[in-house]
C-alpha cells in the first residue's frame, strides 16, 4: 500500500496510507490532479496543526473502510439522526478548542462524515440549554439590548411552561 | 479562513457555515425559542440561511424536503403537517388541558353521570348543567389562543390546529379534514424526511359545536394527520367537560380531551397506562374511539 506524507502548519511531517488520506476529498482530488505519485513530496496542509492533523488521521484510520458518503442527491435518513456511534463519541471527548479545530479541519479537508460528527457533538452540548448557559459554554457575548431581549421573550411566551 | 495558530474557544469565531451545520442538529423547537436569545448572529442566521430557516420553521431539512411531484396524486391536496408543527401543537394541547383540569378541579362544573359515551347524541336531554356560567374558562382559552395565533402565520402547516384555535376563540364553524375516499398509501409517504422521534404521544382538546363536527370528527382530523405518516397508531378520547350553552349563540359546546399514541411496538403498554391515568382523574370520562384505522370512525 502506498504511503503519502502530509505537512502540518507547524511543519510536522506525517506519513499516512494513501487510502486513509483519501478520506479527505481535498487530498483525494489533489492526488488525482498531480496524477498519482507523491511519495517523495509532502502535501502541505497549511490550515491544520500537527496535533489536530494527528487526530483527524486517527479518525480517518478508523473509518477508512466505511462506505463512501452518499451522493448529495440521495442523502438518507442517517443525516437526520443525532446519534453518534460509540467510537466517534469517545473520539470527540476532547476539549472544546480541539473540538472546534477538528471541525474546521474536517471542513477544510472536506471530510464530510467527520464534519457531521463534529457538528452533532457540538449540537448535543447545547441541546436543552438556556441562552445564558449557551453563551457561557461558548464564550459568546450577549449583544441584545434589554428591549430587544424583551421583545424576543414576549414572542416566545407561548413555549413557556 | 483561520490562521493555524488561532484558538477557537468561542463559538462566535466559527465560520457561519459551520454554525449553520451545528444548528441544523438542534431540535427546531429550541431554535425558534431560546436559541434566538443567544446573540444577534444566531438570531439573524435563522432568517438569512435558507436551510436553517426552512428547518426552523418546519423541522424538515431543505435538501430532503418532499417535492410535490414525488407524492402520489391522490394525496397531493393534503397538507403536510411538519414535525415542528407537532411540537408546537403538543405544547398547545398541554396548556389547553391544563386549563380544563384547573377549572374542573375547582368543581365549577358538576359532572352529569348520565352522559353517553358518544357526546354527539342526545345533547339536549343528557346535560342538566347547560346553563352554568362559562366566562372564566372562556377567557383562559382566549389568552391561550391569542398566544398561539401568531404562530400559524410564522410556522406553516399548523393545520389543523389553526382551525381548532379559531374554533376555540370564535366558535367558528369547524371544518373537518377533507375526506378521502380511498385509503392512503402509507409506504410512499413514510419516506418523507420525518423524524421518528417526533411521534410520541399527542394530547388534544377542542370544543365541539352542537351540530356538524363531533368528537369523532375531531379525533379523525388529528389522527388522520398523524396516521398519514405513521400507520400504526392508537388513539382514544375522553369527554373532559360537560356541555354547556354559549350565551351569545345558544349553541351547545362540549370539551373533549383526547390522546393519541403513536407507537406500534409499545402500543398496548401505552394504552393501558395512560387510560388508567386518565380514567382515574375525575373530570375525564373514558370514551373509547377506536384504534389504528382512522377510516373506521369518520362521520359524515
Amino acid at each position: 500500500m502506498s504511503t503519502i506524507k502530509l505537512l502540518s502548519s507547524d511543519n510536522a511531517e506525517l506519513a499516512v496510507d494513501k487510502e486513509v488520506a483519501e478520506r479527505s476529498i481535498l487530498i483525494k482530488n489533489m492526488l488525482e490532479d498531480v496524477g498519482g505519485d507523491m511519495s517523495d513530496q509532502a502535501i502541505p496542509i497549511p490550515n491544520v496543526n500537527e496535533a489536530v492533523l494527528r487526530k483527524v488521521i486517527e479518525w480517518c484510520e478508523h473509518h477508512k473502510s466505511d462506505p463512501p458518503p452518499p451522493a448529495d442527491e440521495d442523502s438518507d435518513s442517517r443525516k437526520k439522526s443525532t446519534d453518534i456511534e460509540e467510537w466517534d463519541q469517545k473520539f470527540m471527548q476532547v476539549d472544546q478548542e480541539m473540538l472546534f479545530e477538528i471541525i474546521l479541519a474536517a471542513n477544510y479537508l472536506d471530510i464530510k462524515p467527520l464534519l457531521d460528527v463534529g457538528c452533532k457533538t457540538v449540537a448535543n452540548m447545547i441541546k436543552g440549554k438556556s441562552p445564558e448557559e449557551i453563551r457561557k459554554t461558548f464564550n459568546i457575548q450577549n449583544d441584545f439590548t434589554p428591549e430587544e431581549e424583551d421583545q424576543i421573550r414576549r414572542e416566545n411566551e407561548w413555549a413557556e411552561e | 479562513m483561520a490562521e493555524p495558530t488561532n484558538s477557537y474557544s468561542s463559538a462566535s469565531d466559527l465560520p457561519v457555515e459551520i454554525l449553520e451545520l451545528i444548528l441544523l442538529n438542534v431540535p427546531p423547537l429550541s431554535l425558534i425559542t431560546n436559541f434566538r436569545l443567544v446573540c444577534k448572529t444566531w438570531n439573524s442566521l435563522l432568517e438569512t440561511s435558507a436551510s436553517l430557516k426552512y428547518y426552523a420553521t418546519t423541522g424538515l431539512y431543505l435538501d430532503c424536503a418532499p417535492k410535490p411531484s414525488d407524492r402520489p396524486s391522490r394525496i397531493s391536496n393534503l397538507p403536510i403537517v411538519t414535525p415542528l408543527a407537532f411540537d408546537i401543537l403538543e405544547i398547545f394541547w398541554r396548556k389547553l388541558i391544563q386549563i380544563t383540569i384547573d377549572l374542573r378541579t375547582k368543581a365549577e362544573f358538576p359532572i352529569s353521570d348520565d352522559n353517553e359515551a358518544n357526546p354527539s347524541s342526545n345533547k339536549e336531554s343528557s346535560h342538566p348543567e347547560l346553563h352554568l356560567p362559562v366566562r372564566p374558562h372562556f377567557m383562559a382559552l382566549e389568552t391561550l389562543y391569542l398566544q398561539f395565533l401568531p404562530l400559524s402565520s410564522k410556522y406553516p402547516l399548523l393545520h389543523p390546529s389553526l382551525q381548532l384555535c379559531s374554533y376555540i376563540s370564535g366558535w367558528k364553524n369547524y371544518r373537518p379534514f377533507p375526506l378521502i375516499s380511498e385509503p392512503i398509501e402509507i409506504e410512499e409517504i413514510k419516506n418523507t424526511a420525518f423524524h421518528k422521534s417526533h411521534f410520541t404521544d399527542f394530547v388534544g382538546a377542542a370544543i365541539l359545536p352542537p351540530s356538524g363536527a363531533t368528537l369523532q370528527h375531531l379525533c379523525a382530523d388529528l389522527c388522520h394527520t398523524v396516521h398519514t405518516f405513521q400507520p400504526q397508531i392508537g388513539y382514544s378520547g375522553y369527554v373532559a367537560e360537560s356541555d354547556y350553552i354559549d350565551e351569545k349563540t345558544g349553541n351547545i359546546k362540549a370539551y373533549v380531551v383526547f390522546k393519541i399514541w403513536v407507537s406500534s411496538a409499545e402500543y398496548d403498554k401505552y394504552r393501558w397506562s395512560q387510560v388508567v391515568k386518565f380514567a382515574n382523574y375525575p373530570p375525564y370520562r373514558p370514551c373509547w374511539i377506536g384504534k389504528s384505522n382512522v377510516h373506521d370512525f369518520r362521520v359524515l
